[in-house]
C-alpha cells in the first residue's frame, strides 16, 4: 500500500476508534455508524486531493466542505420544525447543549446529541488528518482523539471503564505503527540496499511495529499502574478520618442538617448497599419536610405509630406500576431515621421502629435512637410510584390529609419568588405541566449546582438562589421548587434521603455524597409525586413523567384532537382506560411519522448530492469539451496542429506523466521515450509538425495530424488502471495547473514600472 | 575576379547536396581525428556559415592537424600562418615590392591570401600583427598601397590558441575574439579514440594520405544553399532574447554584441541545414548559443570566484529564456 493511503486507514482507524469512547455518554450507538461514515470520507477525500498533489490548505478546504456537507445531510435527515436549514441546525445544537446539561450520561437518544457526536468526531477526523498527512507529525495525532476521550472521562461523575482508555492506546498505535512503517520504508532507500525489497517488507513492519510496541506498552503499563496507585474516590482508607462519623451521634431532629455536610465530605465513601427485585435503583427517603416558613423548609410534629406494616400510599388511587422487595444494608452511618424507598409498604427491620401514616417516615424509637441504622440490615417491601405521563399532566392538583401543612403558602413569601413562579409557569396549562416548567427551569443552565451556599431554605436564600445568584445544591433546589409549587396551588414537601446510587454487580452502593433532598408533589389520584429540579451532574436524569419535553407532546395531540375534551378529574382519575388510548396514540404518533418515508427531505439530500456530483463533474465536462474542440478537423493546418499539440500536453498533465520545458522536440522525443513505438513515433511526427507549423516557411496542409494526436491519446491512456483514468476525467489538473490567461499588455501596467531592472549595478 | 566577395561565381546547391558534400568532408576529416564529431561539425557549420573559427586548447590534442585536414580536404588553397613576436602585419597582408625590370611595384600577397588559413599560436605574435589578420578577417579583403585586394571564398581563418602558456604571449582582446564566430575546445580524446590513433598514426602521417573531397566552388555553392534556410520571425526574436540574456546575466560582466547575434543566426542556420532541414529551429539557436556567445563574454568577479565557466553561465542565461511556442 502506498505510504498515504496507509497514513489515511490508520488515522480511519484512530478515529474510529475514539470516537467509540464517546459510548458511555449516550445511549444512542446510531452515531456510530454516521460517524464512521464521515470519518471515512475525510480519510478518503484527504488521501485523493493528496494524491493529486494539492496543497495542505486545499486538503483541509476539501475536507472541512465535505465535513459541512455531511452535516448538513444528517441534519436534513433528523429533521426539526424550522424550515430554514441552518437554523434547524443551531436549533439541533443547541437543544442538544441543553440536552447534555439536564441529562445524565447515558443521556437517552436526542438528534442534537447525536449530530453533535458526529460532528466533533468529523472535526477530530479532520485535525488528526491535517497532524498526521499534513505536516507529518504523527505523534501528535493523540491529541484529538484524546479530547474525544476526555469529554467522558472529565465529564461523567462516575469512573470511566478501562476500554475507552485502550481504544484510544490502539488507535494511536496503529498510528505509530504507521508512522514507523513510513520511516523505515524511506531509511533504507536513502541508505541504499535496494536489493531485497521483498525481504525488508517483513523487517520494515517487524521495526515498525516493535517501535510502535515500545512506545505504547509502557503507556499502559504505566497508565494502569498509576490507576491502581492512585487515590478514587469511593475507597475508604483515605483520610476520611475526621470527617466520618466523628462528631459523634446525629441528632436527627432536623435531617437537613447534616446534609451539606454530607455533601461536601471532603472523601466519597459507602454508607449503605441495598440489593432490590427491580431492575433499577430507587431514591431511599428518610424524612419528609413539610412545613415551609421564613425560616425554611421544617418537619413537623407526627404522630409515630407502632408495627412493621404502613398504610397505603396516601393520594394514590390506581395499582402502583412496580412493587419491590429491597434489602438494605446500612454501614456507618447513624440515623434514627430508616431509608425507605418511597412509597414503602411493609419493613422487616431489628430493633425499635415506628412509622408515620402522613408521611410514612418510619423512626427509631429504641434508646441510642439517634444510632438506630448504624449497621443495620433490613428489607423492604415498597411500591413504586411511577405515574403514567400523560395522565399526570392532565391531573388536578390534589388535597392531602395534612393540606394545613402542605398546601400553605405564608402570606409574607417575597413577591419576587411569586412573581418568577408566575413568569416559569405562564404557559403551563395544568399543575403537573407548571411543576414540569419550574423543575425545567431549575434544571436549565441560568443554575449552578454548587455545595459552597450555606444552609438553609429561607425566604431570602430561596430568593437569592431564584432570582440573583442561582447557586445552590439540592436543598435549595428542592425547597424552591416545592416552594414554587405551592405558589401554582401544588400541595408539596421536601424528603431528605439519598440517591439511589451507583450499581455495583448485583445490588446498588449508596456513598455518603448521594445525600440529597428532593421536592414531592401531591396529585389528585397520583399521590406524593416524587420530582427532580437538581441538575443531572449530580442526580441524573429527571424522573420521565416530569420532562415536560415528553408528556406536553401527548396532552397538545390530545387537546388539538378533540377540544372538547378537557382533562376534568371526573374524566381522568375513576375511568382509567379512557384517557391511557390518548398516550398510546400520541406515542405511536411519531412513531407512525418516522416509519413513513420523508419524501420531502429524501429528495432534497438527493438533490444536494445531486448537485455535489454536478459540481464534481463540471471539470471533466470542461475538460472533455476542450478535447472535442481541440481534435476537430475545422480550421487552419496551424492552428489545427497547435490544438492537438495542447491537447496532448493537456492529457499527459492530466494523467500525471512529465510535459518538459523546451521546444516540440525536445518534448517529443522525452515524452515518446515513456510510449510504446506506434504512439512514439505517431507524437515525433506531431512534434515536427508542430516545429515545421511554428518554424518553417511551409506546411503540409494535408497531414493528419488529429489521427495522429488521437493515436498519441491512445498510447498514453493504454496501459493504465481504471482508477487512475477515473481520476484524470474527474480531476483534470491540466484545467488548474496550466498558464494562467494573460492579459492584454495595455492592462498589465505593472510591467511599466520594472524598477528592479534600472537599479544601480545591474551592467556592470 | 570580383570586387564583390559574396557575389563570386557558386553552383546552385541545394540542402541534399550540403549533407553529401559536408558528409564526405566530415569522414575525410575524421580519418585524421577520431572521435571529434562535435568539434568537426562545428568546424564544419562555420565554414558553412562564413565565419572564423578560433580552436584553443592544450598543446597536441589536434588543434592544427584539424585546421589542415579541413583545408585539405577541400581542393583549396590552405595556408598556415605560425605566428611568432617577430612576425609582421606585412607577412600576413603581403607586400608591393619594386620589380627593377619592369619598374613596377609588384604586390607580393602575403599568407591570408588563401582559402583557408591556419593561424597557429595566434596569440604568439604582437597585437599590430594580429589585427591585421584580424581586420582581413572582417572585411575579407587586403589593401595594401591604396590597391584593394579581394579574397577569394571561401575564406576561413582558422586560428590556434594555446592557454597554458603565457609568458610571451599576447592574449587576444575581447574586441578580436569577437570577430571569431565560434570557439571550440578540442579536449582530450577518449581512450578508446586514443588507441585507435595509436592504431592508424603510428607510422606514417595521416594528413599525406588526404585527398580533397570537394573544391572552393562547391563550397561556395554550399554557403549560398544554407544562406536560404529559412528563419522565423519567432526564431529571430528568440536569437535577440537569447543574446540580451548574456547581457543581462549578473555573472556576466559584458555580455555579447550584437555582430554575436548576427553570427548566432548565421551559424544556426548552417547547424539546420546540417540536420537536413530548411528551417531554423530553436534548438539550433540553443545548441550553438555556448560555442558561438562563450568566447565573447567576460564573467563577473563573483562569477570567476565560483569557478563557474563562461559556457556553464550562457547555458543558464539560455535556459532562461522561453522557446518561443508561437509563430
Amino acid at each position: 500500500m502506498r505510504a498515504s493511503n496507509r497514513s489515511a486507514v490508520a488515522v480511519l482507524v484512530a478515529v474510529t476508534l475514539a470516537s467509540l469512547t464517546l459510548l458511555p455518554l449516550t445511549s444512542d450507538t446510531s452515531y456510530i455508524p454516521l460517524a464512521l461514515v464521515v470519518t471515512f470520507a475525510i480519510a478518503l477525500v484527504g488521501a485523493v486531493v493528496r494524491r493529486l498533489g494539492l496543497g495542505n490548505g486545499v486538503v483541509l478546504g476539501v475536507q472541512s466542505a465535505v465535513l459541512v456537507v455531511f452535516v448538513l445531510g444528517i441534519a436534513l435527515s433528523l429533521g426539526g420544525a424550522e424550515s430554514n436549514l441552518l437554523g434547524q441546525i443551531g436549533g439541533l445544537y443547541s437543544s442538544a447543549a441543553e440536552h447534555m446539561r439536564t441529562q445524565a450520561a447515558p443521556m437517552p437518544p436526542h438528534p442534537g446529541v447525536k449530530l453533535l457526536l458526529v460532528t466533533a468526531v468529523g472535526v477530530v477526523a479532520v485535525l488528526t488528518d491535517v497532524l498526521v498527512e499534513g505536516i507529518e507529525r504523527p505523534a501528535w495525532a493523540i491529541a484529538p482523539p484524546l479530547t474525544l476521550y476526555l469529554v467522558p472521562a472529565l465529564g461523567l461523575a462516575e469512573d470511566l471503564s478501562w476500554w475507552p482508555f485502550v481504544l484510544l492506546a490502539v488507535g494511536y498505535a496503529v498510528v505509530l505503527l504507521n508512522e514507523g512503517l513510513t520511516a523505515a520504508d524511506r531509511w533504507p532507500r536513502a541508505v541504499g540496499s535496494p536489493d531485497h525489497p521483498q525481504s525488508d517488507q517483513g523487517t520494515h513492519l517487524g521495526y515498525a511495529a516493535r517501535a510502535a510496541a515500545m512506545v505504547t506498552v509502557p503507556v499502559l503499563v504505566a497508565s494502569v499502574l498509576l490507576g491502581a496507585a492512585l487515590p478514587l474516590p469511593g475507597q475508604p482508607g483515605w483520610g476520611v478520618g475526621a470527617g466520618r462519623g466523628a462528631d459523634g451521634p446525629l441528632q436527627m431532629t432536623d435531617p437537613t442538617l447534616d446534609l451539606k455536610r454530607n455533601l461536601t465530605q471532603p472523601e466519597d465513601y459507602t454508607v449503605l448497599t441495598y440489593q432490590s427485585d427491580a431492575p433499577s435503583g430507587s431514591y431511599l427517603r428518610m424524612a419528609s419536610l413539610p412545613v415551609f416558613n421564613e425560616a425554611g423548609w421544617q418537619s413537623s410534629g407526627i404522630s409515630l405509630q407502632p408495627g412493621s406494616t404502613l398504610p397505603p400510599p396516601p393520594g394514590l388511587t390506581t395499582d402502583p406500576a412496580r412493587e419491590r422487595t429491597t434489602t438494605i444494608q446500612v454501614g456507618d452511618f447513624r440515623s434514627e431515621y430508616l431509608p425507605l424507598p418511597y412509597a414503602p409498604r411493609s419493613f422487616e427491620a431489628p430493633g425499635e421502629w415506628a412509622h408515620d401514616d402522613v408521611s410514612l417516615m418510619v423512626l427509631g424509637t429504641g434508646d441510642n435512637r439517634g444510632e438506630a441504622t448504624r449497621n443495620l440490615t433490613y428489607t423492604v417491601r415498597s411500591v413504586d410510584i411511577e405515574p403514567d405521563g400523560a395522565r399526570l399532566s392532565a391531573a388536578e392538583a390534589g388535597m392531602p390529609v395534612d393540606a394545613n401543612l402542605t398546601a400553605a403558602l405564608p402570606p409574607d413569601l417575597p413577591p419576587e419568588i411569586i412573581d418568577l413562579t408566575l413568569e416559569v409557569t405562564g404557559d403551563a396549562d395544568t399543575p403537573a405541566l407548571k411543576a414540569a416548567a419550574i423543575q425545567a427551569f431549575l434544571r436549565s443552565s441560568e443554575f449552578t449546582y454548587s455545595t459552597d451556599q450555606a444552609q438553609g431554605t429561607t425566604y431570602e436564600q430561596l430568593a437569592d438562589f431564584l432570582v440573583r445568584d442561582r447557586r445552590g445544591y439540592c436543598e435549595q433546589f428542592a425547597g424552591a421548587m416545592a416552594v414554587m409549587a405551592r405558589v401554582v396551588g401544588i400541595p408539596s414537601r421536601v424528603a431528605v434521603g439519598f440517591l439511589p446510587g451507583s450499581r455495583t454487580g448485583a445490588g446498588w452502593e449508596v456513598g455518603v455524597r448521594d445525600m440529597h433532598a428532593w421536592p414531592e408533589l401531591y396529585f389528585e389520584g397520583e399521590g406524593w409525586v416524587r420530582f427532580e429540579p437538581t441538575p443531572s451532574l449530580v442526580t441524573g436524569n429527571a424522573p420521565p413523567w416530569t420532562i415536560e419535553g415528553t408528556d406536553p407532546g401527548g396532552t397538545s395531540t390530545d387537546e388539538g384532537a378533540d377540544p372538547s375534551s378537557e382533562p376534568v378529574p371526573s374524566e381522568s382519575v375513576p375511568t382509567v382506560d379512557t384517557p391511557s388510548p390518548t398516550p398510546s396514540e400520541s406515542s405511536s404518533a411519531p412513531a407512525a411519522e418516522g416509519s413513513t418515508i420523508p419524501w420531502g427531505r429524501l429528495g432534497a439530500g438527493v438533490g444536494i448530492f445531486a448537485g455535489v456530483l454536478a459540481l464534481m463533474a463540471v471539470p471533466a465536462l470542461v475538460r472533455l469539451r476542450r478535447r472535442r474542440v481541440r481534435l476537430d478537423l475545422s480550421g487552419e493546418m496551424h492552428d489545427r496542429v497547435e490544438r492537438a499539440w495542447a491537447e496532448l500536453r493537456d492529457t499527459s498533465v492530466d494523467l500525471g506523466r512529465p510535459w518538459p520545458e523546451g521546444s516540440p522536440r525536445t518534448i517529443g522525443q522525452t515524452v515518446a521515450s515513456g510510449l510504446e513505438p506506434g504512439p512514439a513515433r505517431a507524437l515525433t511526427a506531431v512534434a515536427q509538425l508542430v516545429e515545421r507549423s511554428r518554424y518553417a516557411r511551409s506546411l503540409d496542409s494535408h497531414a493528419n495530424v488529429t489521427g495522429l494526436a488521437r493515436e498519441v491519446l491512445d498510447g498514453m491512456t493504454r496501459h493504465l488502471t481504471w482508477d487512475s483514468k477515473l481520476l484524470a476525467l474527474v480531476w483534470p489538473r491540466s484545467l488548474f495547473t496550466g498558464p494562467a490567461p494573460r492579459l492584454p499588455e495595455r492592462f498589465r501596467v505593472w510591467e511599466r514600472f520594472r524598477v528592479w531592472e534600472r537599479l544601480p549595478g545591474r551592467h556592470r | 575576379m570580383s570586387l564583390d566577395y559574396d557575389s563570386q561565381p557558386a553552383p546552385a546547391k541545394t540542402l541534399d547536396d550540403v549533407l553529401d558534400v559536408i558528409g564526405r568532408v566530415r569522414t575525410a576529416i575524421e580519418t585524421v581525428i577520431e572521435g571529434k564529431r562535435d568539434s568537426i561539425d562545428l568546424a564544419l557549420i562555420v565554414l558553412l556559415a562564413e565565419g572564423h573559427l578560433l580552436v584553443e586548447d592544450v598543446p597536441g590534442v589536434g588543434k592544427t592537424m584539424l585546421a589542415k585536414a579541413l583545408g585539405r580536404s577541400i581542393d583549396c588553397s590552405v595556408r598556415r600562418i605560425q605566428f611568432t613576436p617577430d612576425l609582421l602585419p606585412s607577412d600576413i597582408t603581403g607586400v608591393s615590392v619594386f620589380n627593377q625590370q619592369s619598374r613596377e611595384f609588384e604586390f607580393k600577397p602575403g599568407g591570408i591570401f588563401a582559402n583557408i588559413v591556419v593561424g597557429d599560436e595566434i596569440n604568439r605574435a604582437s597585437p599590430k600583427t594580429q589585427s591585421a589578420l584580424l581586420e582581413s578577417m572582417e572585411e575579407r579583403q587586403i589593401s595594401v598601397d591604396g590597391t584593394t585586394y579581394l579574397l577569394e571564398a571561401p575564406f576561413m581563418v582558422v586560428a590556434t590558441q594555446n592557454p597554458i602558456e603565457m609568458e610571451g604571449t599576447y592574449p587576444l582582446p575581447e574586441a578580436q575574439r569577437d570577430r571569431f564566430m565560434a570557439r571550440i575546445q578540442m579536449g582530450y580524446p577518449t581512450a578508446h579514440a586514443e588507441l585507435d590513433m595509436l592504431e592508424h598514426h603510428g607510422t606514417s602521417d595521416p594528413l599525406s594520405r588526404l585527398t580533397a573531397v570537394t573544391d572552393a566552388a562547391t563550397v561556395r555553392g554550399l554557403v549560398q544553399a544554407v544562406k536560404d534556410v529559412y528563419v522565423a520571425p519567432a526564431v529571430k526574436e528568440y536569437v535577440v532574447q537569447v543574446v540580451n540574456a548574456t547581457r543581462a546575466s549578473r555573472d556576466l560582466r559584458l555580455g555579447a554584441s550584437p555582430r554575436a547575434t548576427l553570427q548566432l543566426l548565421r551559424a544556426a542556420r548552417a547547424h539546420a541545414a546540417l540536420a537536413r532541414r530548411d528551417y531554423v529551429t530553436p534548438d539550433d539557436v540553443a545548441t550553438l548559443a555556448g560555442p558561438v556567445l562563450a568566447h565573447r563574454v567576460l564573467p563577473s568577479t563573483e562569477a570567476q570566484l565560483a569557478r563557474r565557466s563562461t559556457d556553464e553561465i550562457i547555458a543558464a542565461a539560455v535556459r532562461a529564456v522561453p522557446i518561443p511556442d508561437r509563430p
